[in-house]
């Protein structure tokens, strides 16, 4: 009898001993390593109650002043609150020419009641690496929203109406506000910079390229 | 990056007479798929440098290429997101800018816009 219950006892031991075994072999091989933990892979697109409830609330505050300033029909605003881009050109993109902000400004509210509104529960926000949290930190957010502009001719003639998703770039400022990033216009000099080459094989200084025109050509793999 | 070919070939026929610079700066789509692999936003001057020489091996871009750093500042300073192209003259000014990508522009007009200040400088060292 001892014998059997020794044997029944051992069995039972090794069966709790492999089914013990069985789970860590199988966490081992699919728990994430430290280093990707520490560095989650997830899309940067965030809704809004992702973010910090502040932030959230100050990216609205900054858009509904770029929206009021657009739906005023005065330029003046527009070109305090954002710059050169495609806000303008989107909807009307053959009939207006490229320029900066004030000049296409001008050119669509001369011509145009203007009104531009977007959707609040479409918009979507990233900030850099995707981590929501750091917004407070980091200078800039970038905003998507669908957005409604309907263009009204005041000499008469067909209302053009435009839909489309939409992004703006906004850039923390240092009174803390946020505004549309501003780029050099035509006829400034170009900002200074030093960058390393791709292989880091050196360093280039952009106004040691002074004496040549220079392209200047940005972007990325995606 | 819109039009990369075109890029490549307008940077072959004219890098005797100017600079040209790929300045490579943050994922416009971060999470997206390029020829199979999934890109993300970059993490680290590694991930940068990283995908930078895959973009212009892939895309056989030889122009010089700069990598902006972590915080994205010349990008910032440039309005560049997500792509763009500025034309400088000899004196470092900006003579032509480009609307943001990837629809906004074509090389077309920045290429008209250098061709004009080569013939400019040529014409003044007459």
């Amino acid at each position: 009898m001892r014998l059997i219950l020794t044997f029944i006892t051992i069995v039972m031991l090794t069966a709790f001993a492999v089914c013990s075994l069985v789970p860590q072999k199988m966490a081992a091989q699919t728990t994430p390593t430290v280093a990707q933990q520490a560095r989650p892979r997830e899309t940067p697109f965030k809704t809004a109650k992702e973010f910090d409830a502040v932030d959230v609330a100050a990216i609205r505050k900054a858009r509904d002043q770029w929206i009021s300033a657009f739906n005023s029909g005065n330029a003046v605003p527009v070109e305090f609150m954002f710059t050169s881009d495609a806000v303008f050109s989107l909807p009307v993109h053959a009939s207006l020419p490229a320029g900066d902000s004030l000049a296409s400004a001008r050119e669509v509210f001369a011509r145009f009641n203007a009104r531009l509104a977007f959707d609040e529960p479409s918009e979507q926000f990233v900030t850099d690496g995707g981590d929501p949290r750091k917004i407070s930190k980091l200078p800039w957010v970038s905003y998507y929203a669908a957005y409604t502009l309907t263009l009204t001719p005041k000499s008469g003639g067909d209302v053009i109406r435009s839909r489309g998703q939409f992004m703006t770039r906004f850039h923390r400022q240092r009174d803390g506000s946020l505004k549309v990033i501003r780029g050099p216009r035509v006829g400034d000099r170009a900002s200074e910079f030093t960058l390393n080459f791709m292989k880091r094989d050196g360093k280039v200084q952009l106004s040691s390229l002074r004496g040549k025109p220079t392209v200047l050509i940005f972007g990325s793999y995606t | 990056m819109a039009g990369v070919g075109d890029t490549e070939k307008w940077y072959q026929s004219l890098k005797d007479r100017a600079n040209f610079l790929l300045v490579y700066i943050e994922e416009a789509h971060p999470g997206n798929s390029v020829n199979g692999r999934q890109v993300f936003a970059h993490e680290s001057d590694k991930d940068r440098q990283e995908l930078a020489e895959l973009c212009t091996s892939s895309r056989n871009l030889t122009l010089p290429t700069l990598l902006d750093n972590l915080d994205n500042a010349v990008e910032i300073a440039y309005a560049a997101f997500p792509d763009r192209i500025y034309v400088l003259d000899s004196n470092g000014v900006v003579r032509h800018k480009t609307k943001p990508g990837p629809r906004g522009w074509d090389v077309a007009e920045p290429r008209a816009a250098l061709d004009q200040l080569l013939k400019a400088g040529s014409a003044e060292r007459r």
